[in-house]
């Protein structure tokens, strides 16, 4: 990586989760000290932070992220692996179940990880805190903003060690970068300084998920499929997913939209699993042995802050991940839209040689350019039911009717699955599924598959006993 | 063949001459509606520009361009402003401008079909994508339009959804 000619001072980044870590990496590149702080106290191991709790749940690194993140930390895919994590082809090892049948094995040419996200952020913030320029503060509340008293720039934040004397601290910085995720309080912040805060898109869903994780022998012969089974919306409202992670373990979520939530206590959990229309999670639950309680989490909405359409921004302040857009995790892209936002700021601050004038509305706009394709596929399916509501994109009905073409296409298309898979890997643009050369493909394959139809029902009905 | 038939409404807190004036204007269209890329005068009309011909060029969500001429046939001031199209697109547009109060409501009728042979092809797999397409380029041109008029665009006037838009595959 090639440092910027002019290196500031000092950078902070507000939280230690996924996208903190991600940005205090990129910034130890162009700052002579950067300083997480983080309001958890973080143990130095792989763990489930309070602040974090969405962290217990079925966490899946795609392609793309990957693939970033290796170019931070280029021993990241062995490590996952000696520490028995999954890397290997998303197209190649998914095993997904969607509108009645499995989608055709691809290859994609990308990697992807499973693991659990306790243990890749544990690697990855071991990687973040080894740059000798970083340092963690933990157990610190980040509590409000410090600016000139012109208030047109932030220059430190005030912090509260949660410690049992609540020492408050003040720290200042050339440079911060809100990492605090959905609950972020920059909108509040702004507000306060005389600012207007972002306008806001909502998208209701009332998902409800549920966790569980089993023992799992690695001699059985599906001990390495990823299981992912997704609805056929609005027709059916659950989804579930089955991964193998290290310490020959399976962790398995499951849960449904628009009120139909996956029960919480362990038999409701398996009865649940049974409902699925394969019976591959509901056959493996079955056997083995459960390691954990069944953890519940309720997605109620997506949120997106336009901070990209703000004409007024202080300098010297940045967001960036879950803070300014979280999405129903149907596709699991979170961790991949923060990397890539993360290594868009990298860019930025290589081609602007260093320097922060201006930078935020430079910033924004490229992420709100890499959050649009994840938000579009993630909203765009909480459409299909009903009882979603918020801000609907133009047409969104219709381009569903041939999303769901293209979905039943890669049942029998292995190249429509894998050009579906680049645009779900954030690896290609939502467009590259409507060529003429894909739209001929999807149009033929859902003819084959009329034809087929009778056939399928008769190949997975024995399944289901 | 395969037949299209849209209606778009909008509704301005905008003086119907104003939006007369950016309607007609059409080769400012691409300085305020986002989607049109190109706009050229290949024959101009006489002084209401009747008989006028213009080249579009529209490149949007969808991964090609669109590109059609347009021939002005009927031009009412502040009322209604009609086209025949020729090109990868045929058939005709027509606007309809009504003034109410401080409320200026523009309706925007497409009865068009595809001439490529590809588009009609596969008219049962992209007919929703094509809608999908103009019904995000309307939208863009609705809010485009309040932008560059300093007005708003009503919320209830969202594209009149006409999902069973009488389309016939063939
Ligand atoms: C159920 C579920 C499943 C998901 N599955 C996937 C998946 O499969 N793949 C994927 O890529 N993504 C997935 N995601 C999304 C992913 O979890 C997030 O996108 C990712 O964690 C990045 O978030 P973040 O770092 O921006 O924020 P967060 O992870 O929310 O972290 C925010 C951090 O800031 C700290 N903090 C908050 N306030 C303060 C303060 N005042 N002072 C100091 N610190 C503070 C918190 O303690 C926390 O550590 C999933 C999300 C959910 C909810």
């Amino acid at each position: 990586m090639t440092r910027s000619t002019s290196t500031h001072a000092h950078a902070i980044v507000l939280g230690a989760s996924m996208a903190g870590l991600l940005t205090a990496r990129v910034l130890s590149e162009h700052f002579s000290q950067v300083t997480l702080i983080e309001r958890d106290p973080v143990a130095d191991r792989p763990e489930a932070r309070k602040g974090q709790p969405q962290t217990r749940h079925l966490h899946g690194l795609l392609a793309s992220g990957l693939e970033i993140m290796t170019r931070y930390f280029p021993d990241l895919m062995e490590a996952l692996e000696a520490g028995g994590a999954i890397v290997g082809d998303f197209g190649e090892n998914m095993r997904w179940c969607t509108y009645g049948g499995y989608r055709q094995r691809f290859t994609l040419g990308s990697k992807a990880a499973l693991m659990s996200r306790p243990f890749l952020e544990y690697l990855v913030r071991t990687r973040t805190l080894a740059q000798g320029n970083v340092t963690l503060l933990d157990n610190c509340a980040v509590r409000r903003l410090l600016t000139t008293t012109d208030r047109m720039r932030i220059v430190g934040v005030e912090v509260e060690q949660r410690t049992q004397d609540s020492a408050v601290t003040v720290l200042t910085a050339d440079l911060i970068v809100d990492c605090t995720g959905r609950g972020s309080r920059t909108p509040q912040w702004l507000a306060e300084l005389g600012y207007t805060a972002p306008v806001e898109s909502e998208v209701k869903v009332n998902v409800g998920y549920a966790t569980q994780i089993f023992r799992r022998t690695p001699s059985d012969d599906y001990a390495r499929d990823w299981v992912l089974i997704t609805p056929e919306a609005p027709r059916e409202t659950r989804f579930g997913a089955m991964f193998p992670i290290e310490g020959d373990r399976w962790i398995v979520s499951m849960g449904g939209w628009a009120g139909d939530h996956a029960p919480t206590d362990p038999a409701g959990f398996l009865e649940y699993a049974r409902t699925m229309p394969t019976p591959d999670i509901y056959n493996m639950m079955r056997q083995a042995e459960a390691l954990t309680d069944v953890y519940p989490y309720k997605f109620n909405s997506s949120l997106r802050r336009h901070y990209e359409k703000l004409t007024r921004f202080p300098a010297g302040y940045l967001v960036l991940g879950d803070a300014i857009s979280s999405f129903n995790p149907t596709y699991g892209q979170g961790m991949t839209s923060a990397a890539l936002q993360a290594a868009a700021l990298d860019e930025l601050l290589m081609q602007r040689h260093g320097n922060l004038t201006d930078i935020a509305p430079a910033f924004f706009k490229r992420a709100a350019k890499i959050i649009d394709t994840p938000w579009q596929l993630a909203v765009g399916e909480d459409f299909r039911f009903p009882q979603t509501t918020g801000p609907k994109p133009a047409g969104i009905d219709l381009l569903n009717r041939y999303v769901a073409a293209v979905h039943r296409a890669t049942l029998v298309d292995p190249e429509v699955g894998r050009a579906f898979a680049k645009v779900m890997n954030l690896m290609a643009p939502p467009p590259s599924l409507m060529t003429p050369g894909m739209m001929v493909r999807v149009w033929r394959a859902n003819r084959q598959l009329r034809q087929r139809r009778p056939l399928l029902e008769t190949v997975l009905a024995p399944l289901k006993q | 063949m395969a037949d299209y038939a849209f209606t778009t409404v909008w509704r301005l807190d905008a003086p119907v001459a104003a939006v007369w004036t950016a309607i007609t204007e059409v080769e400012r269209w691409p300085l305020w509606w986002r989607g049109v890329e190109a706009v050229v005068q290949l024959r101009p009309g006489d002084a209401a520009g009747l008989g006028a011909i213009h080249r579009y060029t529209w490149k949007s969500k969808l991964p090609y361009r669109l590109s059609f001429a347009m021939e002005t046939t009927h031009v009412e001031p502040y009322r209604r402003l009609a086209g025949r199209a020729q090109g990868e697109l045929q058939g005709t547009g027509c606007w309809t401008f009504a003034e109410t109060g401080v409320i200026t409501t523009v309706r925007y009728d497409w009865n068009v079909q595809t001439t490529q042979a590809w588009m009609n092809l596969l008219a049962p797999m992209a007919r929703p994508l094509f809608a999908w397409n103009h019904d995000v380029v309307m939208a863009w041109g609705g809010e485009g339009l309040a932008h560059w008029l300093g007005a708003h665009l009503l919320p209830e006037t969202a594209a009149v959804e006409q999902p069973e838009r009488q389309m016939s595959n063939n």
